[in-house]
């Protein structure tokens, strides 16, 4: 399965990129959860302590599946499948 | 009134005299009269919305000056709507800026004439509020935050959209300190004012149904729909 996942804002600068493709051969889907664990294997960054505290979303952090906010589905057990999107980024609260 | 069609002459040709006219019959409501707020408030002037609202409570100080259009050096410990009425009254006086020096809270009442709304707040849970009001009068709302290089921009509108705080759900509600430049709110802000214009006239594609990523550090664009 392919992945598309983006990155936004502050997570942008953090990590040096905006944007990657996750290629998951031997899956047919993946939780939000186990999405994070991997994407901290391959960044070579703390990425997962960027966006969980505990093992929650971390607060002012919104993850999007296919646009939808993945707190109005299953949270961090929602399921990602091939060729869905998936953004991470810390709104801007100014003005 | 030969000076107020000649003021809006070459974006009559844009736009057309129906659009115009639909501007000058809408009455908008700028929430925070800031960074944002100043920029919308006075493009929507300029754009030739003939009644405006502006609502807040805060006094000018320093560090405001750094982008906040409408007030200058002398200006320092004003109340900002009353400032803010002076500036935009001079752009165009036979538009009607009606301040409001109060804060956004669950008590605040929409007037009955706003067709409209654009958030310029400075934090979250005022912003819930207001889009909550702005939902149960059946009206619409133009979402702009910024932090830093980045901002965003969405338009809340009744049985099109999400709810405000269904997209935005697991956001720090709280007032923040936000580090901030002019570019970002002047660009932020004013495509706040030119998608006001766009549902007013109905002009698409618009942000409805979509949220608008800006990242001005790396000059990039991302319309997700939400």
């Amino acid at each position: 399965m392919r992945i598309k996942v983006k990155f936004h804002s502050l997570l942008r600068l953090y990590l040096g990129f905006g944007e990657m493709i996750l290629e998951l051969p031997d899956r047919q889907d993946i939780t939000v959860r186990e999405l994070i664990d991997e994407l901290n294997l391959r960044v070579g960054k703390e990425l997962k302590n960027k966006l969980l505290d505990g093992d929650e979303i971390k607060k002012g952090t919104m993850v999007l599946l296919n646009g939808k906010n993945i707190l109005h589905l299953k949270k961090l057990d929602t399921v990602v499948q091939d060729g869905d999107v998936v953004v991470f980024f810390p709104p801007g609260g100014g003005g | 009134m030969k000076s107020e069609l000649s003021m809006f002459q070459r974006q009559i040709e844009l736009l057309g005299t129906d659009c115009q006219s639909k501007i000058a019959d809408t009455v908008i409501l700028v929430a925070g009269i800031g960074g944002l707020g100043s920029v919308v408030a006075e493009s929507l002037v300029r754009f030739g919305v003939q009644k405006i609202y502006i609502v807040d409570n805060g006094l000018i100080d320093a560090p405001d000056l750094n982008r906040q259009i409408l007030y200058t050096y002398k200006d320092i410990g004003r109340p900002k709507v009353l400032v803010a009425k002076e500036r935009l009254s001079s752009i165009n006086p036979s538009c009607e800026i009606v301040p409001m020096d109060e804060k956004i809270s669950e008590s605040f009442e929409l007037p009955n004439d706003v067709d409209g709304v654009a958030d310029c707040l400075d934090n979250f849970a005022d912003r819930f509020t207001l889009a909550e009001l702005a939902w149960n009068k059946g009206i619409f709302l133009v979402h702009g935050g910024i932090n830093g290089f980045w901002g965003q921009i969405t338009s809340i509108v009744p049985n099109k959209s999400p709810k405000m705080k269904d997209l935005f759900a697991g956001v720090d509600e709280e007032r923040q300190q936000v580090q901030v430049i002019m570019p970002t709110s002047g660009i932020v802000a004013l495509l706040q004012s030119l998608e006001i214009v766009k549902l007013i006239c109905g002009i698409e594609p618009n942000l409805i149904g979509k949220l608008l990523l800006i990242d001005l550090l790396n000059y990039d664009f991302d319309k997700i729909e939400v």
